[in-house]
């Protein structure tokens, strides 16, 4: 291989020397929404979640107002109620679950393996349109009143108590049909990197996003059938007075605890691990250095993916759940700390002598590592079964959850958008105006959620629209720090759209990453790559066959990336056995 | 090593140890509520261990991060690696080490406390809590009943039975570090020993024989200022207003009964030798009055100083004022004798109230998934129609047979709209003729 990569260009412009991409190869909005290529789905699933993340952060901002003062600042308790529920299903449906895996996913991983799209476009499409769907039920119950259950739908209160029917009824529909969004997405994904894998890719040569795609879709595929019967169950409680969860009909409201934490704990997961995903490849690419412990870093996915699955009665310790059975989910829950411990030092190993370069996408990257470690290390609070029998319900665990999930996922998000950004739209953002949103929002971010542990370890419960006077300087605090994260995100968005008509064109590889995308156009043609030039596949961290241009302000490839055939295991050869014959079937 | 160098050794080490441990003992305090029960000193010293464990963690990582990010930070873009180290089995499994430790030994303390706050005592104090939307309702063995206060003895272990009428209810008293949800259709325990009395909780009033002059004025002075404070404070707060409101009422029926007593006594009396001027009955009452304040006053700032009892888990719009006052008394302290009612009506109103009748009976809730409602619907000449599709007259004595058969044996003769028959009560023979006696005063409204 020589350094000539880059100046092939057949088949790249039409006949009026424009380049040609997967964003005008057609246009007009028709074009759009009939589109089977995975980048535009991505795309338009890019525009539609960081929409909804707009919406829960204006209700977000609309809590954190009221709670400037105890009692009534802004609003009725009523109206608080409902205000915070929408600003939590919102935030969990709409935007952190489908957020990563959806949008970046979507647009990213094919490119990865090198193939031209996912096994089922068509099905793609259709998980976009049920998005839709239920996006519209969500917002729909907001004509019906507003739903003032949580986010968690908890009975008896959701099934007979609350004086909002027919919103509930309309928002459990909407996350109904989300499911169905996500289990297909997941189907999609799981059938995409055992199919269509590129010619010679291994296994263990897929990057560590797609390790983490695929433990979600397991996830995905599993649980979330869960969560759409026990939503049915719901509703027909609701509608029909069918005794399942009200124990006035003979039913039991902690089954409905059980079902719910049953999806929903593993959802934390599907939130948590595609971010893992996108931290451990920027860290790798802004270091310049292989990722350290890949099969660590992959298996520890899978691992956690699995446990996942065994810890929801940790959510149960002070419901009426046995003693017995809260002792062995507070064991397993511990267990699962250690895989995630184990990420955290192999990330500190990949930037060790690395060259490390603190772009956005980095300063995202390490701010993740911050907010997850806060995050997790307060997991140990809540695990234990002493000290959580206080913190449950407070405001110790809301500062928990948010560091993890929004933490986890906005950040981890808010990583991969900087990193590959320039692929998606071919245009270069400003480094200074991005780093100074960045500040804002991490130190909002923290601002807001780093009281709410001393307020929740003092006793405040959550979900209360009245405090007593002596948490009102925390929730001031707090207060402050989202109109500052609020201001961060609305300069974020600022920058990026503003290089979308002032940008510089962005290059094929400006940051030197080493994955297949970078081998391609920034934005990709229509076929993920140039027909003249296959991806050459390889070690997906081989930073010795990049090499940086002045004149192209970016990285080119210039060596084949090492095969590492040398490290492959005894499961590796078993697994890729079975699989040789699909390689490459559609890709290239 | 001799039994001497040995000797110095542990108690050295026991000595640095101790130290540590007090000198870092103290540090997260200001995190945690006051510790006013049993379980606290534990579960603070798990929150110690893990806050340490926390802290220590993240400052490593962070400084390592950063260190890194520095050290190593790309001048040049055409700047290199200086290593592609790519895994070391041995490294990765040496640092899954201390994380197992520390997860093993937090485990460890977070359930030795958690087998505590299951195992309640046998000798404990019961009461029965009943929580609904949106408040607290105590029974106290000898049948008091409070909402929203609960009185309990120091230095006696406590428990707590407790059932809820309606949605799930979560009661958490954060100074006695418990927590657990409380729902209908089934009983939940937690039990704890409250550590200090509230300050004034059995406050001596003193009485008007023993006040000078002085004393009452001052008395008088202080009660009114409070008052007046007390006023300020229904702006100032949504929650408190409530509460103010209740002592405003108190403060009045006081006042009242002390007027009209005091009257009844004067007439009483085999005509005085001189009789009582309207000055010194005014006086008289007023002195009444500020005794009656100045214990309901007592009262009502021992509720103000008493710990704090939350409702943690979501249950609707009064979710956020779904306090309790904790009171704590002095060890041995039982609550004051109730008086029950001799006239038949008034007591069988009184067990309607205090067996829990009124949980399903007398709630809106109830009445509209089917179940009777005694005072709002009224019972008595009622046409009740059975599940077995007879219906049964309430009226005489066909009527009496029929409400005690329903009383004591809830699964015979069910109403055809109930959705489930009522659980088995606590009610003996004679109280249920008391509270058929009260039935018998509730006319049929009428469908």
């Amino acid at each position: 291989m020589t350094t000539t990569t880059t100046t092939t260009t057949a088949g790249l412009y039409d006949s009026e020397g424009q380049e040609k991409n997967y964003l005008n190869h057609s246009k007009g909005l028709w074009s759009w929404l009939t589109t089977l290529d995975h980048k535009r789905i991505g795309v338009m699933y890019m525009i539609c979640v960081l929409s909804a993340f707009l919406l829960g952060g204006i209700f977000a901002l609309l809590v954190r107002t009221e709670h400037l003062t105890g009692g009534e600042t802004i609003m009725s308790a009523e109206t608080y109620n409902r205000v915070f529920t929408l600003h939590g299903a919102v935030m969990v449906f709409l935007f952190i679950i489908p957020g990563i895996p959806a949008a970046l996913g979507n647009f990213v991983m094919p490119i990865m393996l090198g193939t031209l799209d996912v096994v089922f476009p068509r099905l793609n499409l259709m998980s976009w349109y049920l998005w839709m769907t239920g996006g519209v039920f969500f917002v729909a119950s907001l004509a019906f009143g507003g739903i003032d259950t949580g986010w968690t739908f908890y009975t008896p209160y959701s099934t007979t108590y609350s004086p909002y029917g027919p919103a509930i009824i309309c928002a459990l529909s909407g996350a109904f049909i989300l499911g169905f969004s996500s289990i297909l997405t997941g189907v999609n994904f799981l059938a995409t990197m055992h199919m269509l894998r590129a010619k010679g890719m291994s296994w263990f040569q897929m990057p560590l996003f797609c390790w983490s795609l695929y433990a979600t879709a397991i996830m995905q595929i599993l649980a979330t059938p869960v969560l759409a019967i026990t939503l049915l169950l719901l509703i027909a409680e609701r509608t029909l007075s069918i005794g399942i969860f009200d124990p006035s009909l003979g039913g039991d409201p902690v089954l409905f605890q059980h079902f719910f934490w049953f999806y929903s704990h593993p959802a934390v997961y599907i939130m948590i691990l595609p971010a893992m995903g996108v931290v451990s490849d920027v860290i790798a690419v802004y270091s310049h250095k292989h990722i350290f412990g890949y099969k660590f870093i992959a298996f520890s996915s899978v691992a956690i993916a699995l446990l996942g699955f065994l810890v929801w009665g940790h959510h149960l310790f002070v419901s009426g759940q046995s003693a017995l059975l809260g002792t062995i989910f507070s064991l397993i829950t511990f267990s699962i700390a250690i895989p995630t411990a184990i990420k955290v030092f192999n990330w500190l190993a990949t930037m060790y002598k690395g060259s490390i370069d603190l772009k956005c996408a980095m300063l995202y990257a390490m701010s993740f590592i911050w907010v997850f470690s806060i995050g997790g290390l307060t997991g140990l609070h809540c695990a234990a079964i002493a000290t959580d029998v206080h913190l449950h319900d407070t405001y110790f665990v809301v500062a928990h959850f948010h560091y993890v999930m929004v933490g986890g996922t906005v950040f981890g998000f808010l990583a991969g958008l900087h990193h590959w950004w320039p692929k998606i739209f071919g245009k270069m953002y400003d480094e200074f105006w991005g780093l100074v949103a960045w500040a804002l929002v991490f130190i909002g971010f923290n601002l807001t959620f780093f009281p709410q542990f001393f307020m929740g370890a003092q006793g405040m419960p959550r979900r209360y629209w009245h405090y007593e006077p002596q948490f009102q300087a925390y929730h001031v605090a707090s207060t402050i720090g989202a109109y500052m994260q609020g201001l961060g995100f609305v300069l974020l968005a600022g920058v990026l759209l503003y290089s979308l008509f002032a940008g510089k064109k962005a290059p094929r590889n400006p940051w030197g990453g080493t994955t297949l995308e970078w081998q391609t156009t920034s934005p990709p043609p229509l076929e993920n790559f140039p027909h003249d030039e296959p991806p050459i596949v390889g070690d997906p961290y081989d930073f010795h066959a990049i090499e940086y241009k002045e004149e192209l302000e970016g990285y080119v490839l210039v060596a084949a990336p090492a095969a590492h055939d040398a490290e492959r295991s005894i499961v590796e050869e078993i697994v890729e056995g079975a699989e040789a014959d699909s390689y490459g079937s559609r890709g290239n | 090593m001799t039994a001497k160098f040995k000797f110095i050794l542990y108690s050295g080490l026991l000595l640095v140890a101790s130290a540590g441990r007090s000198a870092l003992a103290g540090v997260f305090d200001f995190m945690y509520p006051r510790e006013e029960s049993n379980h606290a000193s534990h579960t603070d010293f798990t929150f110690d261990l893990i806050n340490w464990i926390t802290v220590v963690s993240f400052i490593g990582i962070i400084v390592v991060m950063v260190y890194f990010a520095v050290r190593y930070r790309r001048k040049d873009p055409h700047q290199r690696a200086e290593s592609q180290v790519s895994h070391s089995t041995s490294l990765e499994l040496v640092w899954s080490v201390p994380p197992i430790i520390a997860v093993a030994a937090i485990f460890w303390y977070g359930f030795s406390g958690f087998v505590e706050l299951r195992t309640p005592p046998a000798n404990c104090y019961t009461i029965n809590v009943e929580a609904y939307q949106f408040g607290w309702q105590f029974t106290h063995p000898n049948g008091l009943v409070e909402t929203n206060v609960l009185q309990v003895p120091a230095g006696e272990p406590v428990k707590l039975v407790m059932q809820s009428r309606d949605t799930i209810h979560s009661l958490y008293i954060p100074a006695f570090r418990v927590k657990q949800d409380v729902l209908r259709g089934r009983f939940s325990m937690l039990w704890f020993m409250p550590l200090h009395p509230t300050d004034g909780a059995d406050f001596d009033v003193p009485t008007g024989d023993k006040l000078d002059e002085f004393a009452r004025k001052e008395l008088a002075r202080q009660v009114e200022k409070e008052l007046v404070g007390n006023k300020q404070k229904v702006v100032e707060s949504v929650v408190n207003s409530e509460r103010d409101k209740r002592f405003d009422d108190l403060t009045k029926e006081a006042s009242e009964t002390a007027a009209k007593q005091f009257e009844e006594q004067s007439k009483a009396k085999p005509k005085p030798e001189k009789p009582l001027t309207k000055d010194e009955l005014q006086a008289a009452a007023l002195l009444k009055k500020k005794q009656g304040l100045a214990k309901d006053y007592q009262y009502f700032l021992a509720q103000e100083r008493g710990l704090i009892l939350f409702c943690a888990e979501l249950c609707g719009e009064g979710h956020s004022l779904m306090m309790a006052r904790v009171v704590v008394h002095t060890p041995g302290w039982r609550p004051p004798a109730v008086e029950i009612p001799t006239d038949p009506v008034e007591r069988g109103a009184f067990y309607f109230k205090t067996k829990g009748c009124i949980a399903c009976h007398d709630n809106a809730a109830m009445a509209a998934v089917g179940y009777p409602q005694m005072i709002t619907q009224g019972i008595w000449g009622k046409d009740e129609k059975l599940k077995d599709g007879r219906t049964i007259k309430i009226e005489g004595d066909e009527g009496v047979a029929y409400l005690h058969k329903s009383i004591m044996e809830p699964a015979a003769d069910v109403v055809a709209t109930a959705p489930i028959p009522m659980p088995q009560q606590q009610v003996t023979e004679d109280e249920a003729k008391y509270i058929i006696e009260y039935f018998k005063t509730l006319k049929f409204k009428g469908n």
